[in-house]
């Protein structure tokens, strides 16, 4: 399986990064990406503890929730130290955490270089991840990447809109096909144009005709959105044939998505 | 242009950043924030900047963040406790996190030529992005910056769908006359704030009750509207009027909020 249409969070700084400790300033979270390389200066070439036992971890979180596809484990690059094994954890609420695979140890690393890659059984679902070491080599030592599904996130307003009571729609003389224009500002302007659903939650409606004709039974109403821009739109009500509208009212939802 | 009225996400602590290499703890992304000071060199806190480990044109500092933002401006600064500064940049961001794109085709942007004067630079046009990345070019002495980025405030919405609300078959409703029925709805989770509710139809089943050849008869005078909302749920008010009977009726809801 590959990773190359996920989203590599660690590289692109969209995680904040937590460890239980740092060997010291020069061996922290901020050299744990995959492939780190930082010369002769600068510390080390991954993320080390300062305590060498079982409850230590490097944890990433985020606001929103991320659905993980998979765990990238390497080694320090400019010494022999590295995870042999480690579990993982997790949780997306924020207060229940929860053991990958009940807890079972994950294959890590042998060597400096190369990459350990584990797809997860199921995607994860969370706000924050633990990599948490159990057994290595030397040192508890490790550069790593977690992948996650590329996602949308939406933007959604919504608000109500009327074209008047007694307008053209109600007219006897003017029959035929009528409608009412009425702009909407949306109360933000959206990032993004929207996509715009409008329908009817009030319905004042009769025919023109009373005649004893099959037209005059009818119900002929429409409403819709045009002009659609980030900042508003135009709200279409619109009747025709015999029909009459002495009101309507409309609730629109705009949505937008990137 | 001003940055007034924009975000300094930096300050407002709203990014996640990583560098492409420190020199050593104290010269981190810790230190990178515009006008940072602490006393150096006179302390054990280390630069007044973020300092690369390596000086070469592959260095960066990059800021991410979980939501898309509109970038308006970066503003870069030198070291402030040493002659240490980028004299030149370019920018590279990303939307979707897979694609990274060039600003300008990856020209160089005037940097810093001393240790403080602020040097602001408005994006030609607004950067829509999750994460954003300063990539030294020039610079003197050592890849060294303090820098900030400005966004445009937005806000976040929350929303919530319900569906197959009715006031059931043969209500008050299907008889002519003002009538009601009130039907309360709770949200699957409650809001934070009030929310704005959209209440309308996806079902009709109405007539009128005249028979004879009257206004009344033909009309549909058929509605329903949120009433008494709050952040746990609201009531769905079902009515009809003049002629018009409703046998059924049928309504979903979006419930939005914004802040």
């Amino acid at each position: 399986m590959s990773t190359s249409t996920h989203i590599p969070v660690v590289y692109n700084s969209l995680v904040n990064l937590r460890t239980s400790t740092n060997y010291n300033g020069e061996h922290s979270q901020f050299d744990s990406v995959l492939n780190y390389k930082n010369g002769t200066v600068g510390g080390a070439e991954a993320w080390c503890a300062a305590i060498l036992d079982t409850n230590q971890y490097i944890m990433a979180g985020s606001q929103l929730p991320k659905t993980f596809i998979a765990v990238g484990i390497q080694g320090r690059g400019d010494m022999d130290q590295w995870v042999t094994s480690f579990k993982v954890r997790y949780t997306l609420d924020g207060v229940n955490w929860k053991e990958y695979r009940n807890g079972a140890a994950l294959p890590g690393n042998n060597d400096r270089n190369t990459v350990v890659t584990h797809h997860f059984d199921q995607p994860i679902r969370a706000r924050s991840i633990a990599i948490c070491p159990l057994t290595w080599y030397t040192h508890i030592s490790l550069r790593f990447e977690l992948y996650a599904q590329v996602e949308e996130n939406s933007f959604t307003q919504v608000g109500r809109v009327s074209p008047g009571s007694d307008t053209v729609l109600n007219s006897t003389t003017n029959t035929g096909a009528r409608e009412v224009l009425v702009d909407v500002v949306f109360p933000v302007e959206f990032k993004s144009t929207p996509t715009v659903s409008i329908t009817l939650g009030h319905i004042d409606t009769t025919s023109a005709d009373a005649t004893g004709t099959d037209v005059y039974q009818q119900t002929r109403v429409d409403v819709q959105a045009i002009d659609i821009t980030t900042k508003g739109f135009k709200a279409r009500f619109y009747v025709w044939r015999n029909a009459r509208a002495y009101n309507l009212r409309a609730d629109y939802v705009a949505v937008s998505l990137e | 242009m001003s940055v007034a009225n924009l975000v300094p996400l930096c300050a407002a602590s709203r990014v996640n950043i990583r560098t492409s290499t420190n020199f050593n703890g104290v010269h981190s992304q810790f230190n990178s924030l515009l006008n940072y000071k602490n006393g150096a060199p006179n302390t054990q806190a280390g630069a007044e900047a973020w300092c690369s480990a390596i000086n070469d044109s592959n260095q960066f500092i990059v800021s991410g963040f979980d939501t898309p933002k509109t970038l308006v401006a970066v503003s870069i600064q030198g070291r402030g406790d040493a002659d240490h500064w980028t004299t030149s940049y370019k920018v590279r961001y990303s939307l979707d996190g897979i694609t990274w794109t060039d600003y300008r085709n990856g020209n160089a942007l005037p940097g810093n030529n001393d240790r403080n004067t602020v040097v602001t630079h408005f994006f030609d046009q607004p950067i829509r992005a999750r994460s954003i990345a300063i990539c030294p070019l020039t610079w003197n002495n050592q890849v060294a910056l303090r820098f900030e980025l400005y966004s445009q405030p937005e806000k976040h919405s929350f929303t919530q769908v319900g569906q197959g609300i009715t006031p059931g078959q043969n209500s008050a409703l299907n008889n002519a006359g003002n009538n009601e029925v009130l039907v309360n709805v709770v949200f699957p989770v409650e809001f934070i704030t009030v929310p704005i509710v959209a209440l309308t139809f996806d079902h009709l089943d109405t007539r009128s009750t005249n028979t004879q050849g009257t206004d009344d008869f033909q009309q549909t005078c058929v509605g329903v509207t949120p009433i008494n909302i709050t952040t746990k749920g609201f009531t769905a008010r079902f009515y009809t009027w003049n002629g018009a009977r409703a046998y059924d009726l049928r309504a979903d809801y979006v419930a939005t909020t914004l802040d």
